[in-house]
């Protein structure tokens, strides 16, 4: 049994859970791989809150990893989920799929014990992630960018509506495949990124976890805004 | 045979290039026609976020200088008018970039302004608040679709109004 006492802040396993091969890396290093990583198709089902869990899928929808966020370090973080009332972030089933043992610790900070065997991957890209080809992906829009095009969509309750309320527009299952329609929509902009005009109308295929979904919007004041999206 | 009896059998045939060519000529034909407008704007949006229009030898840019050009028009003429302001407003939401808009101001401004000409119909008082996510809206949706006086006013406006009937049912969970 460890605890996380050095900062290590999220767990990455294989596909099925803690398989005995998990590894533990920094929040720092985590979040710097999901940016690159997300930026090449890959896609992180998370929903990048305090405790998330969830899968990497790589450009074709394969799943290749799965993490938990399993501490909090930052002072500033634990006040924020403190006051948010949390009892029990990561509901247990999760927690069984990680093998994490218990829930909560507390004086050095939020904290979850989990079980990890000798055996740890270096890092989580040694996990077998296969990036979809990059076309001047890292330039095009960068993470501020993408959030609030994001934002744009899920702020937008009609726009919502439109996009995911359409059975026509067979999103059912992928919204599914990423855990839900915030997931979606990101992995569909990051998808986009490097293939959109700079300003002005769109249309664009991507290939997002193993599917091809048809995009229309527009580029309007830097921020690309997506009308709708369908799999044909 | 009526514009909307004539549009609503080339939609449902998908004839869209006919159905552009009947829009054209029923507008030149009765320019004050408030609903011949909802529908066009509806039709032209539709066409271009959903539809496959290049099958059709349908050009985006000229479909989208039209939508342009009908909003423009229909809007001087009927920015005091409550059905359009509840119609389109609502539509220039999902594509505003298309209505010559770079945010949501306009669409909201003029949903609002149709609940304020009509506070007591709840289809604008639900338009409204949906978009600007109030949860009132939930409440609302409720009691539009089950008020089958307002259920069949929305679909007897043809193609507009069905899309609106479906958005309803589905903000209600139904």
């Amino acid at each position: 049994m460890f605890t996380d006492p050095d900062g290590r802040e999220y767990l990455v396993c294989g596909p099925n859970g803690n398989d005995g091969k998990c590894t533990t890396v920094s929040d720092e290093e985590f979040w710097k791989e999901r940016k690159a990583l997300e930026k090449t198709g890959n896609v992180y089902t998370g929903s990048r809150d305090f405790f998330e869990t969830g899968q990497i899928l790589n450009a074709d929808g394969g799943v290749v990893a799965t993490y938990a966020n399993i501490s909090i370090d930052s002072q500033a973080g634990q006040a924020i989920f403190a006051i948010r009332g949390a009892v029990d972030p990561i509901p247990m089933a999760t927690a069984q799929f990680f093998g994490i043992s218990a829930v909560l610790g507390t004086g050095g900070g939020f904290v979850l014990h989990y079980a990890v065997a000798a055996t740890l991957a270096p890092t989580v890209t040694t996990l077998g992630l296969r990036a979809a080809p990059a076309v001047g992906a890292a330039s095009q829009f960068g993470p501020g960018i993408i959030e609030k095009a994001v934002n744009y969509v899920t702020s937008n309750p009609a726009k919502v509506a439109h996009i995911f309320d359409k059975a026509q527009h067979n999103l059912g299952p992928l919204v599914s495949k990423l855990g839900g329609q915030e997931n979606t929509v990101r992995a569909v902009l990051n998808g986009l990124n490097g293939k959109l005009p700079s300003a002005g109308t769109f249309e664009t295929t991507v290939r997002v976890a193993g599917e091809s979904v048809v995009v229309r919007g527009s580029v309007v004041g830097g921020v690309p805004k997506i009308g709708t999206m369908f799999i044909k | 045979m009526s514009w909307q009896q004539e549009l609503e059998s080339l939609e449902t045939a998908k004839r869209w290039r006919d159905a552009v060519t009947v829009l054209q000529k029923s507008i030149a034909l009765y320019p004050d026609d408030v609903e011949l407008y909802v529908h066009a704007i509806y039709l032209l949006l539709n066409l271009l976020l959903e539809e496959d229009y290049s099958a059709f030898k349908l050009e985006h840019d000229n479909l989208a200088a039209l939508l342009k050009e009908y909003f423009d028009d229909s809007y001087e003429k009927f920015n005091g008018n409550a059905c359009y302001l509840f119609f389109v407003g609502y539509f220039s939401g999902l594509a505003e970039w298309y209505f010559g808009q770079e945010d949501l101001s306009l669409s909201h401004q003029m949903l609002k302004k149709a609940k304020e000409i009509e506070p007591d119909n709840p289809l604008y008082q639900w338009a409204y608040k949906f978009v600007i996510g109030d949860e009132e809206a939930r409440q609302l949706c409720k009691q539009i679709a089950s008020n089958m006086a307002l259920m069949s006013w929305l679909e007897s406006k043809g193609s507009p109004g069905q899309y609106l009937t479906a958005v309803i049912k589905s903000s209600c969970g139904f």
